[in-house]
């Protein structure tokens, strides 16, 4: 039996953060993580959270392996790029801040 | 597959097939969504057989699983190269079926650990480590048998460090221009948190060595004005180390605090007059030994020199 | 009169403390990793 090699049902999770972002559920942190912005969290997003930010944290590890940074260094520097980067009305959550909408 | 209707019992044996799992195909979240927050990036081939037993009370699984050169990421570490058989029993719970045997290739923790294996148990309440070490800088860490609980909550692990060479543990950094002989020993508590791994207060000890740190920044540190680098450049040529004590503290893939503390003597330092040398350093672990490199630009912050001044007005009251 | 004795001081080390904070210079470099991420995996951000 060859081994089982299915292609990845990517574009189905994919759209999940893009619309939980617009919708508001879902922010960009300064460490780098996305987070959930209203305190209850339907278990749908919570598994989209959790699995977007070990993916992020396996790319972040490779990064700080490779330059010899420490991984708290490469998040928070990620942290800062995407929240930068994010369109005005993205929640975002600054260093010792709570939730804020972009301007 | 043989089944007794009469008495209700039976049993089966399940070949699943080698599934190869590899980045940008196919993950265990394909598989099964919810396992994307637990383990990603998985590579490797895994197999299994699986003895499944009913009649007389729950189904009982006894599951034989192989990995070929598997790795993953987790919250706490990414590991690579796994390879080795697990025996399973279960489930409600999931044992092992006696002491398993495991090769871990790699794990990127802070410095990559290379070359592991691990002898462990699992138990309905604990994951016993039986047996784990790693070669390591010219010596070895292993860990001391424990019994670590499943259930959340911090758990600490002692490793034991033997006969680290100081010259390879300065290999890690960029530009080693630190070679010593001298080998250091010791234990690093660490303790597996919510917030991840760190290392709490490991500490080290060595004797007797000798150290020469040979970058330029050092020659152009010595005969500097600040006497403090001077003496340090000069001493740090040709060190004679006599006791040697490393601390180590902070979390793995932050920022950690390590403690340096020589006592020893230079032939170039007043001819062998008895020092102390403390460095205190902080950053990323893979970058610590590379503090040589700063250690005379403007990465020292504060240079103490508590007796050089006294030693100095000694030397001027002592008849010429 | 007495002699007196001076026990002599075991010489006192000359004790050097330095502290290092290794900032490391790679930012530049990770900045970089970093957008050449957010370019190969907008899916994740």
């Amino acid at each position: 039996v060859p081994p089982l090699a299915l292609p990845r049902a990517a574009m189905a999770q994919e759209a999940g953060l893009d619309a939980l972002k617009a919708q508001g559920l879902v922010g960009e942190r300064f460490d780098g993580y996305v987070g959930a912005v209203k305190s209850q969290t339907d278990a749908a997003t919570q598994q989209v959270i959790d699995r977007i930010n070990l993916q992020r944290k396996d790319r972040y590890r490779a990064i700080a392996a490779k330059r010899g940074a420490s991984l708290s260094a490469v998040e928070r520097i990620a942290g800062a790029q995407v929240i930068e980067r994010a369109p005005s009305g993205t929640w975002v959550m600054p260093e010792g801040s709570g939730w804020v909408q972009k301007p | 597959l043989s089944h007794d209707p009469a008495a209700g019992r039976g049993t089966a044996l399940v070949r699943l097939p080698a599934i190869t799992w590899a980045r940008e195909r196919l993950q265990p979240a394909d598989l099964v969504p919810a396992a994307g927050g637990i383990v990603t990036g998985v590579t490797g081939q895994t197999a299994a057989t699986a003895t499944i037993r009913w009649g007389g009370g729950p189904l009982r699984l006894r599951l034989v699983a192989s990995l070929a050169n598997a790795g993953f990421t987790a919250e706490a570490a990414t590991v690579s190269g796994l390879t080795g058989q697990m025996v399973l029993t279960g489930p409600d719970p999931w044992v092992t079926d006696g002491p398993q045997t495991l090769e871990i290739g790699r794990i990127e923790a802070g410095l990559p650990l290379t070359d592991g294996r691990m002898t462990a148990i699992l138990t309905p309440t604990t994951f016993d480590v039986v047996n784990a070490e790693w070669p390591f800088a010219g010596g070895r860490l292993s860990v001391e048998p424990v019994r670590v609980p499943l259930s959340a909550g911090d758990r600490r692990v002692i490793l034991r460090a033997e006969n680290l060479e100081l010259g390879l543990l300065a290999a890690f950094a960029d530009e080693p221009a630190l070679n010593a002989d001298g080998r250091i020993s010791g234990f690093v508590p660490v303790v597996l948190g919510e917030e991840g791994i760190r290392i709490d207060h490991a500490e080290f000890t060595g004797q007797a060595g000798r150290l020469s740190w040979a970058s330029d920044t050092a020659e152009a540190a010595a005969g500097s004005a600040s006497e403090g680098a001077d003496l340090l450049a000069r001493a740090l040529e040709d060190f004679r180390m006599r006791h040697l004590r490393l601390t180590l503290d902070g979390p793995l893939e932050g920022e950690l605090t390590a403690g340096l503390s020589l006592a020893g003597s230079s032939p170039a330092v007043y001819d062998g007059y008895p020092m102390e040398i403390n460095l205190d350093v902080r950053g990323p672990l893979a970058q610590l030994l590379s503090v040589e490199g700063r250690l005379f630009d403007s990465g020292a912050e504060g240079f103490g020199q508590s007796l050089v001044k006294e030693q100095s007005r000694m030397k001027s009251r002592s008849p010429e | 009169c007495q002699p007196t004795v001076r026990v002599e001081a075991p010489e006192k080390p000359i004790v050097i403390n330095v502290n290092v904070k290794i900032e490391h210079e790679v930012r530049v470099r990770v900045e970089k990793d970093i957008e050449d991420l957010l370019a190969e995996e907008p899916e994740l951000f």
